[in-house]
This record gives structure tokens, sequence and C-alpha cells, in this order.
């Protein structure tokens, strides 16, 4: 009894506790961490010494130094805090709507042969439309609010989870299944406790595309409606008045965003495949 | 009439591949079983041995309930097989442990398919896999063993859920010969301490010999009974066995058998 309880705090699932977030102390962390953080300043140094020697002109490409200097300042901290709140929620709800029916979906195509051979060529074909294109219809739709930003994002993190549950669930091993089978599993019990756990590593390398994807749909959103605020709507801003430096400035907000909600992702889907692992066996 | 049940009936066993296809490009039917009859009774180890492509795997899968015959019928402890059955465990080729389980929770797989876990089911499981040499293991993942370890574990699950039929398909397959026959001593033990019903597919002509109280031999495909040995061994099978003249006797008189039914059928 001992055992089974004392095992049963151990992270479960299969590629997830594998290398991507192995759980280690903050001083390990601060070792791995060492190399991409030195190879990135000396990458900024670089840029920086090029400038300054050949007098390159601050509007083609402004110093590092004058991009950090903004990123201090009050008043952009204070225009890139809202703004980069208001982008990320509209990512969130589209990664959420747009992965969530993806995950779906792929989910009903892979158990019902029916579903995907008459859902799938539709699929594809809405992955072929350049959302841009659909701009004008959307805003006449749904306004320039959040709810045409978090529609692109949701178009974009789509497919690449509708792919990958697909594909994932379509290589989960025979002999899995027929084991199951010889057990005397029910559809939904082979479904739970073999599918789905064997396709988690598949599923979670199609969600990490499409949380990037949704952040990239949130941005064109932005792009293409004049009152839909923003990370888009500041760079925007920032281009009219040829503040080169500032609009440096919101890319590299943007990089740091995008890292950090795929380290926010993967903690939250380890703790829920844990879980997930906990109830399905 | 309990007395009489039989574990497994095969009467008239016969299996057709389908063919697909037209033309050049076809694929024809492949008549993999002809014609088995085939009683097992309870407490028995029979194993069936062939040559390669004969139709073992196709019996074992009719009496798992895993395939539809063509023709025949099968019947295991008197009724007719439809599907899967729960008291019947089995072990294939390919160990086909999970990879996010221990190897406690790989062994209860069948159980908490049929229901709830209870303290003795585990208890049960502790007490195969301590008989199985696995002792100690129960909270490994199936990547930290041996490809040894990880059939004992296909074989304990197979024993998990108390079935009162094994069916393993050639479960010592990929070892090393080594290992295979501390398997089989191991296998042996199992069997006798568990009372357990069993049939094994193998290849191994003296590993069919030293675990069985009766060895079928299927001729080449299709596969129909060629003869039945019966080593005139007592239960308890060590590897002492294996030097004697009688084992090597024996194990003569059925490579015997599948050479001549190789070449009956071939020439």
């Amino acid at each position: 009894m001992n055992r089974a309880t004392a095992e049963r705090v151990e992270p479960r699932g299969p590629a997830l506790s594998r290398g991507t977030w192995r759980a280690g102390l903050p001083a390990r962390a601060a070792f791995l961490l060492l190399p991409p953080v030195a190879v990135g300043l000396a990458g900024v140094l670089l840029i920086q010494l090029v400038i300054s020697r050949f007098e390159i002109s601050g509007v083609v490409i402004p110093k590092p130094t004058d991009v950090f200097a903004v990123m201090r300042s009050d008043i952009f901290l204070e225009q890139v805090g809202q703004s980069t709140w208001e982008t990320w929620k509209a990512t969130l709800i589209g990664f959420a709507l747009g992965a969530g029916t993806g995950v779906l979906l792929g989910l009903l195509m892979a158990e019902s042969r029916i579903v995907r051979f008459v859902l799938y060529p539709y699929v594809v074909a809405f992955q072929s439309l350049p959302k841009i294109a659909l701009a004008p219809v959307c805003a006449l739709w749904l306004g320039f609010g959040l709810t045409m930003k978090f529609s692109f994002a949701a178009m974009l993190a789509f497919f690449p989870a509708v792919v990958a549950t697909l594909a994932a669930l379509a290589a989960v091993p025979e002999t899995r299944l027929e084991m199951a089978a010889a057990f005397h599993a029910s559809r939904r019990q082979r479904l739970l406790r073999i599918s789905l756990p064997s396709a988690v590593p598949g599923i979670v390398s199609g969600l990490e595309i499409s949380m990037a994807f949704a952040l990239i749909g949130a941005i064109v959103g932005e792009f293409v409606a004049p009152s839909a605020g923003g990370l888009g709507q500041l760079l925007l801003s920032y281009s009219e008045s040829i503040n080169v430096a500032a609009e440096f400035s919101v890319l590299v907000v943007l990089m740091l965003l995008g890292v950090a909600q795929n380290k926010i992702l993967f903690g939250v889907l380890r703790a829920g495949t844990e879980r997930f692992f906990e109830s399905s066996r | 009439m309990t007395t009489t049940e039989h574990a497994v009936e095969l009467a008239g066993l016969r299996h057709v591949f389908a063919g697909r296809g037209r033309g050049r490009r076809a694929v024809r039917d492949v008549e993999a079983v002809a014609n088995v009859d085939l009683t097992v009774r309870p407490g028995e180890f029979v194993s069936i041995v062939g040559p390669s492509g004969c139709g073992k795997s196709t019996v074992l899968k009719a009496i798992a309930g895993l395939l539809r015959p063509t023709a025949g019928t099968v019947r295991v402890w008197g009724e007719p097989v439809t599907g899967p059955r729960r008291d019947i465990g089995i072990a294939l080729q390919d160990a086909t442990l999970l990879p996010w389980r221990d190897v406690m929770f790989n062994c209860l797989f069948p159980v908490e398919l049929h229901g709830k876990v209870a303290d003795e089911d585990r208890e049960r499981v502790s007490g195969l896999l301590e008989r199985a040499g696995l002792a100690g293991f129960e909270s490994r993942r199936p990547k930290e063993l041996s490809g040894g370890m990880r059939q004992r574990v296909a074989i304990c699950r197979a024993l998990a859920d108390d079935p009162r039929l094994l069916l393993l398909d050639e479960p010592f397959g990929a070892l090393d010969a080594l290992t295979r026959e501390q398997m089989n001593i191991d296998l042996n033990r199992v069997w006798r301490e568990t009372g357990k019903t069993a049939v094994l597919i193998t290849h191994g002509i003296e590993e069919a010999v030293l675990l069985s109280t009766r060895v079928v031999i299927l001729s080449e495909r299709p596969g129909t009974v060629v003869e039945v040995v019966t080593p005139p061994f007592p239960r308890e099978r060590t590897k002492e066995l294996m030097a004697t003249p009688e084992f090597a006797e024996v194990c003569g008189r059925v490579r015997d058998r599948l050479f001549a039914a190789d070449v009956g059928v071939g020439g």
C-alpha cells in the first residue's frame, strides 16, 4: 500500500516526462540557461559593434542600446503592459477555441471513418485559404474588437491541432490495440486507456504549434483592425511615427511573450496530463 | 456434465484470409488453417508447434475470440466463442506493456478493465510477480526492464485477472536461448502453482516438450493436426530433465513428424 501511494506522486506521461520539462533545481535551470543567454548577448553585442563601426542610421537598424533604453522608459512600459495583455487575451481565447475544437475534431475523425471521409477535405480546404483574405468579411461580421482578434487566433490555431491529433491517434501501435481487445476492453476504455495516452506526445507538439500560430493570428487581427489595440496596433503606431527603436522593442516583447506562453502551456499540460494518467488507470 | 467439460474444443476449424484487388496486382486468398480438431482438458498445458506460417497464431486468435474463423466451431468451457472473453488471459509475441504505467499497473490493466481494483487483486499480482522473479520491480517502468523481464510481466498480466485459460503466442520468441530456458522453467512453476489451463504457440521443439502435457503438431499451410505427442514426464519440469535421453527421444519424435509434415505437403 505504501509503495502504491508513494509512487502515485511521480510524474506520469510518455514523452512529457522526458527532456523538455523535467523538473529541476533552480541552480540547475540557471546552469542550463547560461549557454543560450550567453550566445544571445554575444549576438546583441556584435550587432551593436557593427552598427557603430559602419555608422548605420538608427532609422534602418536601431542600436541595441537604444532599444534597451526605450524598453526601460516608463511611457513604453505603460503602453506595452496594457497592449501585451490585450494581445495575449485574444491569443489565449483563440487558442482555447481553435485548438480545443481542433483536438476534438481530430478525435472524432480518428474514431469515425465516415466523419473523416466527409470532413477532412473541408478542413484542408479551410487551411489552404489565406486567413488574411477573410479580414474584410470578419470585420463586417465581428467588428474591430476582441471578438475579431480571437477569431483570427482561433482560425490559425485550429489546423495544427486537428492534424496532430489525427496523426497521433493513427500512429497508436496496433499491438497495443490488439492487446486491449484481447482483454475485452470496451471502445471507451480503449480510447481513454490506450489511444489517448499513446497519442499525448503527438497532440502536445500540435498544441505547441497551435499556440504559436494563435499569437500570429492575434497580431494579424490587430493589424487589420484600426481600433483593436494590442501589440499589433502599438507596432503600427510606432511605425507611423518612425520610432524604429520602439518598433524593435515591441518585437522583443512579442518574442518574450511567445517563449513565456510556450513555457506556461507546457506547465499546464504537464499538470493536466498527470491528472489524466492518474484517472485513466 | 461439468466433469466432462473441455477447456477448449476446436472442431473442423478452418480459416481463409480474404485476398484483395484484381488482375496482376491481386492478392490471392490464403487458407491459413484447413481443418483443425483439438480438445484441451482443464489443467492441461498444450503446445501447438508447426512450420512457419502454418496458422498456429490463427488458431490461438480464434480461441481468444480475436478472429472469427471461416468455418468450424470454437468452444471455451463449453460455450461458443463470439468475441474476447474475460476469463481468458493472453500474452503475445510482443510484450506490449504500456510505457506510462509501472510494472504493477501494467499487470492490473486487465483487472481494471473489468471493474475496480481491490486489495486482493494487488496481492494476487504481487504474488505472481514474486513467482515470476520480479519482486521489487513493481514500481519500475517497462523502459527500465530487460526483454525477458518484460515478457514475464506480460505473462503476469495475462494471469492478473485470474483467468481460467492462459493463451501464449510465442512469448519467448525474441529472447536468447539461455534466458528462454530459464523462462520456461519459471513458466512451468507458475503453471503448476496456479493450476491454470494453458495453450502455447511455439516453434521451439524443446520448449514445447519441456512445458507441455501434450504437443500438437500442425502441418505446413494450410494447417491440420498431424500428430499429438504426449511427453511422459511428471508435471514438474527441470533443467536436468532436458539432459535425459528420454527428453531427447521425445524431441526427436516431434522433430521427425514436423519434417515429415513439411515434406509431405511440399512434395
